[in-house]
């Protein structure tokens, strides 16, 4: 009996004690935020002006597209934070103002000639609402060219070229009770992102003898890009076609406006051995912290995606940067095929795949791996990474690769 | 499950016990400046994740030091290495920390390869309640780095292991760089969070 009574006891507490976990990992957002202020911050991204409203709680809201504004409607009495008002001056986002009563909050931002449509997700922990007021895309100039940044920072003055988007139709009135929404759109593998790493002032990787890893990445995405469309006839996007910096958010950022089927993230390893060699192929992982793996977990336990159901109790757990989990199966099969014909051409056995927590592959919303094709610091790989006909072979591998992968995703042999 | 008065007395009961088992490890830090290090609790020993490695603070010949196990990068593997170190049995975890990951930028002893790039300073080493560890670095830190993701991988973890393995207080490990936030080191490894250990990278058998 007393051990009986013990036993119970431990496992009780044991259960207390993951609650009290729970509660103090939930309860974690900033505290400088009130329960009756919404945080605004207002960016520039490539496909317009982005902005990000914060609660310390889900809120009861709608978005409503009208003639000359959006309009969020809250449930009960907001202020807004930094500002009441504010005149951007901008051909996307012209004004916004906020107009409350004691039941309810209209946040009303008034949209310019630019503007065609407005989208929203939520982003979990602190909850966050994100609007994304897109622009006219009709041979539209390098977002940053000519637009500058609405308000205060976050636009990134080389922020990749556009082609024109998929047509959208802005969902109105568009409820906030779906959670993040991702598109529908035709089955298979028909848009491919390729980001060659690195770029610009960030180079990346260097080897012993000067060899920049930003420039063999560029190579080898255009070589992958024009391997694609002539093996597969799919339609590629690539990160940045020169020697510039793209933030790793909108590298992510372009692959999911675009809603592109693939990410393809290629870069020129480095390790602190110098004997290190051979290609590594990576997709993502959320092991790395408890945080993430509780509110995997919880996603898992209710067997949801992103889409979540409206009101799940794990909805404010879900973090935006979950977005590539469920799409890891097929990224761990993409980049399976990939490390093998990669190992067969380097005729290296020993490496496989591996799985980090690498921020370029966080959001993606479709299959996504970063290939690290060889090692620049290896002195021998090096110099065969100088090399065109070699950087060639590496591409065709990679396509080849991906080949299979399409014909996998056509004949559904690849978990959904 | 019904809430009989049986059930709201041994809850009470396990809250009690939770509350008693938090203000224990509060006392850790205390009780460890006061009294010589204590002797290797069974699960301490029994380490399952590597059984090579030893992880409580071994008192010394001299009395007031004890013994950390750093990480570095093997020169023929990609794994990390332990190597023993001796530091100064100092009063606060956070200062024997400081000492540890001064070890760890000093680099190995023997024929391992350094994980922090020469020229990075630990501006300083905070540990919050929580059991986070932040460590801030000198701009250095982030400027010398060659990048490269498996390079990326082996600074990281090379210092989170080596705080998770020696101080049971420190749960995860948080880098800053200048007193702020990264999103990255070099654009690989997401540095926006906090990591806990990842043993899975050392190597199980013992440094040469």
């Amino acid at each position: 009996m007393p051990l009986s009574k013990f036993t119970y006891q431990a496992r009780l507490g044991s259960v207390l004690a993951v609650v009290l976990a729970l509660v103090m990992g939930v309860a974690g957002y900033p505290a400088d935020l009130t329960e009756d202020e919404v945080s605004l911050r207002v960016q520039s991204v490539p496909l317009g002006t982005r902005v990000i409203l914060e609660f310390t709680a889900r809120p009861g809201y709608q978005v409503q597209k009208q003639a000359d504004r959006v309009v969020v409607s809250l449930q009960g009495s907001f202020k807004s934070v930094p500002f009441k008002s504010k005149n951007f001056d901008e051909p996307i986002l012209q004004k916004y103002k906020l107009d409350r009563n004691s039941r309810q909050t209209d946040l009303l931002f008034f949209t310019g000639p630019e503007f065609v449509s407005v989208s929203s997700f939520e982003m979990g922990a602190p909850f966050r609402l994100v609007l994304d007021f897109h622009k006219r895309t009709e041979n539209a100039p390098a977002l940053g060219a000519g637009t500058p940044a609405p308000a205060q920072s976050g636009g990134n003055p080389e922020a990749p070229s556009l082609p024109p988007a998929r047509q959208e139709s802005p969902a109105a009135p568009e409820t906030g009770a779906q959670g993040v929404v991702i598109p529908n759109k035709e089955p298979g593998i028909n848009l491919i992102v390729v980001d060659a790493g690195h770029g610009g002032v960030e180079m990346g990787a260097k080897g012993p003898s000067g060899l920049l890893e930003k420039d063999v990445t560029l190579d080898v995405a255009k070589r992958i890009q024009a391997g694609l469309i002539k093996r597969l006839g799919v339609r590629v996007i690539l990160t940045r076609d020169s020697d510039k910096q793209v933030s790793l958010d909108d590298r992510t950022a372009v692959a999911n406006h675009e809603r592109a089927d693939l990410f393809l993230s290629i870069h020129v390893n480095a390790s602190l051995a110098p004997k290190a060699r051979g290609a590594e192929t990576y997709f993502l992982s959320y092991k790395a912290t408890d945080d993430e793996a509780r509110a995997l977990a919880a996603l898992e336990n209710n067997t949801i995606g992103v889409e979540t159901p409206p009101g799940s109790p794990a909805l404010g757990m879900v973090l935006w940067d979950l977005a590539q989990s469920q799409y890891l199966a097929q990224s761990s099969k993409l980049a399976e095929t990939i490390q093998q014909n990669l190992n067969e051409l380097l005729r290296i056995e020993s490496r496989g795949v591996k799985q980090a927590p690498f921020k370029v592959l966080m959001g993606a919303t479709m299959p996504a791996v970063l290939v690290e094709i060889g090692f620049i610091t290896n002195s021998d790989e090096e110099d065969r990474l100088k090399d065109s006909s070699y950087r060639e072979k590496i591409a065709q591998a990679i396509v080849d690769s991906v080949a299979t992968f399409k014909e996998q995703v056509g004949k559904q042999l690849v978990p959904r | 499950m019904r809430f009989t008065p049986r059930v709201v007395l041994l809850t009470a009961v396990g809250v009690s016990i939770l509350l008693i088992a938090v203000a224990a490890l509060w006392q850790v830090d205390t009780r460890r400046a006061a009294s010589p290090p204590p002797a290797a609790t069974p699960q301490q020993a029994a380490s399952p994740a590597t059984p090579a490695l030893s992880r409580n603070p071994a008192p010394t010949e001299e009395g007031n030091q004890r013994e950390v196990t750093l990480f570095f990068q093997s020169p023929d593997t990609d794994d990390l290495v332990p190597e023993v170190r001796k530091i100064f049995l100092t009063e606060s975890v956070t200062d024997q920390a400081r000492q540890t990951v001064k070890e760890l930028i000093g680099g190995p002893e023997s024929r391992l390869i350094a994980t922090i790039p020469v020229g990075s300073e630990l501006r300083e080493i905070y540990l919050s309640a929580d059991g986070t560890a932040y460590v801030d670095f000198s701009q250095s830190f982030v400027d010398k780095h060659p990048g490269g993701s498996a390079a990326e991988i082996a600074t990281i973890f090379s210092l989170v292991d080596t705080l998770t393995f020696n101080f049971p207080e420190i749960h995860r490990v948080k880098v800053l760089v200048e007193g702020e936030e990264r999103p990255t080191l070099k654009e690989h490894l997401d540095l926006s969070r906090a990591y806990v250990a990842d043993m899975s990278l050392v190597s199980r058998t013992e440094g040469r």
